[in-house]
């Protein structure tokens, strides 16, 4: 039995081929989950969710082919409300740090400052495409959206992390492009 | 792209790779289980809500006529509305269900959760036994431990055992429990030990731990809890289809010797070569599939959620049993195991030789390299050691590992054991005591080689208990 006939049972009900599905692609989805969350007990918190959710939602899968596509569509979707709930708890910038468990070099941070305040849509197309070597097709599927429809979110996406980390070298290291004391 | 490659996206990508290939298959398999189960209990809790609607309309509808009629039937609708929502599982307390998988829920639906409800005060700590859930082969265990010093210090436990006192059965495997809360500031937490022994004990286990605050240099207040259950539940509840099959692949031998069917497992059982220097560590794409030849049925199959192993020569670990979901409550005529080949690990010795004083790398391992040495407060140094792995031949093949071993020498030879010690991205993080040692320090572990081979097998098995 190949993926296509599991999805087509699993999408029916048959609790085995969805669970064989899954875990076929639980790590793909682990690591997507990470991209987003960057700790493990949220990443897999996340797989969770998207599983249970997946389960119960199985009736709209319609396209035998796009089992994975779709999960995934649920699972960045649960990141991305996952982070706006800490964003509610936790002043942004610790939101975005939170459980990293490493020094993180200040280019490091201006780059995720930079992805975290963008749209959810450009986010999605940067960190599939550029975390996880997708391509355009690919990432259409996953946001079910016209490649040039894609095409079009990664160029604003990249104009919008270029202007956000220029503005935040200058927000950070002042006009003397040196770290201000209290950051030391 | 050239832009935002200045800012490290490479490094980030590593970190996202590196943290999805040390991820434990058992964590993401919890997950995913977890994740199905919940959804299948809110399909259920739909579908009661559903029932408990129409139950609420009909009662509605015969309130309204009987009051027409003159009679008050309030009590009787009450009465219908719980029967519809009281299940079987309805004395096992709630966070032990919600770590249920369907597996264990259809075995405490079977009567197998006993409760045990064994507590100890030990310092400011409560430690509580709350239920087990066991058959012949798998024991979980449901505990709760409560802070009630007042402050709300992360609890850790450590030194934790199991031990049956009459028969000296100590289990082959324990899971390192995790809290279920992800805060870990909660003063009452939950965690679930999973056992599964050679032999199952005989309804008595010891256990024993130290419980601390992680926070803080409070002496460690130690327990010991006697849990008794009733093993006679389960006694009778084990299905065992002999398998008999022996297979050599370049060298490497194995025996599959039987399948054990029992309500919380299914376990394969397997022999391997004792002597050998390079053990089997597993088999690749390995699975059970059911009633592989039936015809106008959907071919189903299971794939393994743990390996055991048994020590074999040099310290190299040999595979023993795999262990599937239970399959025991379903009826099954034929069952097949299948794998594209086997993995194969050996164990080198490393040493690296550190005076922590001068704060100075010796010696060690080319792919090891010092990465911090620092006091963290007076009474504790933290040493961080990166290991960087060679890419391995495989893309499926895990990389390199390593692991240390629980104490460190200093130059007369005395031995030291560590605080504690944490992998973390492939950075070793180890904490001892600062003391004045003699230097250098040797700290001492393994390196674990792993090699894949390639190698199709498939048997069939009828499904003839033994």
């Amino acid at each position: 039995m190949n993926e296509k006939e599991w999805t087509v049972h699993a999408r029916h009900g048959d609790e085995l081929a969805f669970n064989q599905l899954v875990s076929l692609h639980k790590r793909k989805l682990y690591s997507i989950a990470y991209s987003y969350l960057r700790n493990e007990a949220d990443a897999l918190e996340a797989l969770q969710d998207s599983v249970c959710k997946a389960w119960l939602k199985k009736a709209t899968l319609k396209d035998r082919d796009a089992f994975l596509p779709w999960i995934t569509r649920i699972l960045i979707n649960g990141c991305i409300d996952e982070l706006k709930r800490k964003q509610r708890v936790l002043p942004q910038s610790h939101a975005a740090y939170e459980g990293t468990h490493e020094m993180m070099s200040i280019y490091r941070m201006d780059l995720e400052i930079a992805l975290a305040r963008l749209k959810p849509k450009y986010r999605h197309v940067l960190t599939l495409k550029y975390y996880h070597d997708m391509t355009l097709p690919d990432i259409a599927k996953i946001l079910d959206r016209p490649e040039g429809t894609i095409k079009t979110w990664l160029h604003q996406a990249l104009k919008q992390v270029r202007k956000q980390i220029n503005k935040g070298g200058e927000q950070y290291y002042g006009a003397s492009g040196k770290l201000p004391a209290s950051r030391n | 792209m050239e832009h935002l490659e200045n800012f490290r996206l490479h490094e980030i990508k590593q970190e996202i790779e590196a943290a999805s290939e040390q991820v434990a298959e058992e964590r993401l398999h919890q997950a995913v289980a977890k994740g199905l189960d919940r959804a299948k209990k809110t399909s259920i809790k739909r579908r009661i809500g559903f029932q408990v609607g129409i139950m609420a309309g009909l009662l509605a509808l015969t309130v309204f006529l009987l009051n027409y009629w003159g009679h008050d039937m309030k009590e009787q609708g009450n009465s219908s509305y719980e029967s519809v929502v009281q299940g079987s599982l309805g004395d096992i307390p709630e966070y032990v269900l919600s770590q249920m998988t369907s597996d264990m829920e259809a075995a405490a639906e079977h009567g197998l959760y006993q409760p045990v409800n064994r507590s100890e005060q030990t310092g400011p700590y409560q430690v509580t036994v709350d239920g087990i859930l066991a058959d012949q082969q798998q024991i979980y265990l449901f505990i709760t431990l409560a802070n009630q010093s007042g402050k709300s210090t992360p609890m850790e436990l450590s030194n934790y055992q199991f031990y049956d006192p009459k028969g000296d059965r100590s289990p082959r495997r324990i899971t390192s429990p995790a809290f279920m809360s992800n805060d870990k500031y909660k003063t009452v937490q939950h965690l679930t030990y999973t056992l599964s022994f050679d032999e199952s004990p005989a309804g008595l286990l010891v256990f024993s731990g130290n419980i601390q605050s992680s926070s803080s240099y409070e002496a460690e207040s130690a327990f010991e809890i006697s849990i008794e259950w009733n093993p006679d539940i389960y006694k009778n509840l084990q299905r065992t289809i002999a398998l008999h099959q022996t297979e050599v692949i370049e060298g490497h031998s194995f025996t599959l010797n039987s399948l054990v069917l029992t309500p919380l497992a299914t376990t394969l059982a397997v022999d391997t070569d004792p002597e050998a220097g390079t053990g089997i560590e597993g088999f690749i794409n390995s699975k059970l599939i059911l009633d592989r030849k039936q015809e106008g049925r959907f071919v189903q199959a299971i794939y393994p959620r743990n390996y055991e192993y048994r020590y074999a020569a040099d310290d190299n670990l040999s595979l023993s049993r795999l262990i599937f979901n239970s399959i025991y409550y379903r009826d099954i005529n034929e069952i097949t195991f299948q794998a594209s080949g086997i993995t194969l690990s050996s164990r080198h010795a490393f040493e690296i030789t550190i005076d922590t004083a001068k704060e100075q790398l010796i010696a060690a391992p080319s792919n090891f390299t010092l990465l911090s040495l620092k006091e963290n407060n007076a009474q504790e140094v933290e040493l961080q050691l990166r290991y960087s792995p060679p890419q391995p031949d495989s893309p499926d093949l895990e990389p390199l590992s390593f692991d240390f071993n629980r104490y460190f020498l200093d130059q007369e030879g005395n031995r030291h054991r560590f605080l504690s010690g944490d992998y973390l991205k492939r950075v070793a993080i180890l904490k001892f005591d600062a003391l004045s040692y003699p230097q250098p320090l040797t700290f001492t572990g393994n390196q674990i080689d792993r090699e894949q081979i390639q190698h199709a097998m498939q048997w069939d098995f009828p499904f003839i208990e033994q």
